[in-house]
């Protein structure tokens, strides 16, 4: 059996029930009575057939029951519950739980039909599963949600636009950000580790790495040679590099460089995780570098002395580990040796 | 409010007359009138949610300045605002009701086929419960994680093990102990047959085999768990052991034969030449002959390519007859469809299309 992630089903439970839940996000009284205000679905529904029209004759209070307000009738039982002030959500709930009750038992029927093959199934695959199985619980789930439409509309969901909109205006409180936004080079900060550009630096670099984007398509649908190409994309690159040098300065440029490394933001993930400061990523980094320096080295001599490099290249091992169990301290150490420390095994 | 009701009869009751923001007051008004249980259940739980779903935090939207750490730090604040809020909302509901329960998990239960396989031999009542139970300790342990920005310390490791302990006996309360080894074994099963792609295609197995190669599993790979815990990962000689030592009882499960079935069904090329000739009507017997014979005559003739006892001649004769016998073999056997077979599964057998001189190679 291929591809049939029940364990990403479950694990997932928490994640779906959370995505549900955002869909689901409701407002609070207050927001819910305007809500209630400008809702459509009723109009949406079709109304009772004359007959059916509910004639409501509550007795007081204190003799009031529940069964009043029931109907086998759906359309009956959600009318009550509107007429007597039943909030909208909750409406919705109690004759989704009614609609649930009407397909329990063909739901049962067909459960308890596949139940006992759960494991033959299982042998089958997902096809075999989907086929069998699924296509008769889908057309009961269709039937479901058609008869949850008709009888109560479409769920609304108040928040979302409030979202989408906050974030259009935080996205765009300069008019010339909005241009900026739309290239992908707007992101490059977003990557960075440690190093945060300020509104002015991020505006002027990345205008600076659009205009070398442009050059780069322009000069990849130019006629030139592809060494050319390499060339001249050589030298876009090195300006662009000058040119953010000249914006950023030289300080804060080599922290934005350093910031870039994978290496470096492997390290600092590690230090912000035990509260550490940035010297102390810079110094582990720094011991970083300088081993694999040495390894380069060393490899540049293994063709004339193997074993001799074995030898440095364990000591080599051995130090840099050192030095960083120092530098980060124990605890620290074995976590970035744990997820980030693969580099180091290369040095064995 | 407008009145979206078709009633205009004189009404003596009002839902606000009930309604209470104490819900305890709230699910006694209730239960006064006489509402039936199961619709307080729901009609409490929903409030429940609307209130909380009030409280949840939104994101602070990223300034396109602000850098991956910032970014994430206030990812992780995020989420971890949100799960304390949704641990303490199951807690209320739990408290309310005597039970875990949870609108959206129900919706899942009746809207997910899969969902509905998995947990259907469950009696009703305690599906939802073990899905929210279970999303309660995932939400959880994945706030934990997020907390740690995924980087776990032995500490971590053991509170996620606390966590796991806490679910297994929230389950163990909840299940009977047979509902509660299903479950385990099901949840496996989807999981460990996904993840290490295991196929059973010209297998002799019944139900109840499957179901004990499950159980095997887990002390091989127990992925639930392993998800769950988030262990340090083994090495690779360790995990090389805990294989052999897996597939070492999967023959003892299953027996030679069936064993040998097992591994031939984990090879692409045979699933594929078995749906080959599955699609064109030929009988499986075919494909599993024709799969054995291309296996042994690839071994014989690497093995003739290699033999340090023949000369160049000898050797490229020996795999020249060798190559025609069994393209013979496999063409008497498919018959009209050998020309298909050779632009399509036959594509794994490689020496049925190697150019000529190059089996020395091998």
């Amino acid at each position: 059996m291929k591809q049939v992630l029940w364990i990403s089903v479950l694990l997932n439970v928490a994640l779906i029930l959370s995505i549900a839940w955002n869909f689901a996000t409701r407002p609070t009284k207050q927001q819910q009575v305007e809500l209630l205000e400008t809702m459509e679905p009723a109009a949406e529904i079709p109304e009772p057939a004359t007959d059916l029209q509910p004639v409501i004759q509550f007795i007081p209070d204190k003799t009031f029951h529940w069964d009043q307000l029931r109907s086998a009738d759906l359309r009956l039982y959600r009318d009550r519950l509107r007429a007597v002030g039943c909030p909208e959500l909750t409406v919705r709930d109690i004759i989704i739980a009614e609609i649930d009750e009407r397909f329990r038992a063909r739901r049962n029927e067909i459960m308890a039909q596949f139940q006992p093959q759960f494991w033959l199934l299982a042998i089958q695959g997902e096809a075999s599963i989907r086929e069998q199985w699924g296509q008769q619980l889908a057309s009961i789930s269709a039937e479901r949600q058609a008869m949850i439409l008709d009888l109560l509309g479409e769920r609304s969901v108040p928040d979302t636009e409030n979202d989408a909109s906050q974030i259009a205006s935080d996205e765009s409180s300069d008019q010339s950000d909005g241009e900026l936004l739309k290239s992908r080079e707007s992101l490059w900060a977003a990557a960075l580790a440690g190093f945060e550009p300020t509104e002015a630096e991020w505006r002027a670099v990345t205008k600076l790495r659009i205009d070398c984007e442009q050059a780069q398509k322009q000069l990849d649908d130019s006629d030139a040679t592809d060494s050319e190409k390499l060339a001249r994309s050589e030298q876009l690159r090195a300006d662009l590099e000058r040119e953010i040098a000249a914006v950023l300065g030289p300080g804060r440029f080599a922290e934005y460089r350093l910031a870039e490394d994978g290496g470096f933001q492997e390290i600092y993930r590690v230090t912000s995780r035990y509260g550490l400061s940035g010297s102390v990523a810079r110094e582990a980094n720094a011991i970083r570098m300088a081993a694999l320096e040495e390894l380069e080295k060393l490899k540049a001599r293994q063709q004339q002395d193997r074993s001799s490099v074995e030898t440095v290249s364990a000591a080599i091992s051995r130090e840099t580990k050192d030095a960083l169990k120092r530098v980060l301290g124990s605890r620290a150490f074995a976590t970035y040796e744990e997820y980030s420390g693969s580099w180091m095994e290369s040095l064995e | 409010m407008k009145s979206s009701s078709p009633v205009a009869a004189p009404q003596t009751f009002h839902w606000s007359s009930i309604e209470s923001p104490d819900y305890r007051e709230y699910i006694s008004n209730l239960q006064a009138i006489g509402c039936p249980e199961k619709t307080i259940r729901d009609i409490i739980v929903a409030d429940v949610e609307q209130l909380y779903a009030a409280k949840m935090p939104r994101q602070n939207t990223a300034r396109p300045w602000h850098n991956a750490s910032r970014r994430n730090a206030d990812a992780r604040d995020h989420i971890l605002a949100r799960a304390a809020l949704d641990v303490e909302k199951r807690a209320l509901i739990r408290e309310l009701i005597g039970y875990e329960w949870d609108n959206s998990a129900n919706e899942l239960w009746h809207q997910d086929s899969m969902i509905a396989l998995l947990l259907g031999f469950l009696p009703e009542e305690k599906v939802v419960k073990v899905m929210s139970i279970s999303a309660t300790y995932l939400e959880r342990g994945r706030a934990l994680k997020e907390a740690a920005g995924w980087l776990l310390t032995d500490e971590d490791r053991a509170e996620l093990q606390t966590l796991y302990d806490g679910l297994m006996r929230d389950l163990t309360q909840l299940l009977s102990p047979y509902e509660r080894e299903e479950l385990e074994l099901r949840v496996q099963a989807g999981g460990f047959l996904a993840a290490e792609n295991i196929c059973w295609d010209g297998v002799e197995i019944f139900g109840n085999d499957l179901r004990e190669f499950v159980r095997i599993s887990r002390r091989f790979k127990a992925v639930f768990a392993e998800e769950f815990l988030s262990p340090r990962a083994l090495s690779e000689k360790q995990q090389i052991e805990k294989r052999i030592a897996f597939e070492a009882e999967v023959n003892g499960l299953l027996g030679p034969t069936r064993f040998a079935q097992f591994r031939r069904a984990q090879d692409q090329g045979f699933r594929d030449l078995l749906h080959f000739t599955r699609e064109r009507n030929i009988s499986g017997e075919v494909a599993i002959n024709i799969y054995e014979t291309c296996k042994s005559a690839d071994l014989k003739i690497c093995e003739a390519a290699s033999a340090t006892d023949l000369s160049n001649e000898e050797r490229t004769l020996a795999v020249a007859l060798l190559k025609t016998d069994t393209e013979k073999f496999v063409a008497r056997r498919l018959g009209n469809a050998y020309a298909e077979f050779l632009n399509g599964p036959a594509q794994w057998i490689s020496f049925l299309k190697r150019e000529p001189g190059t089996e020395e190679a091998r």
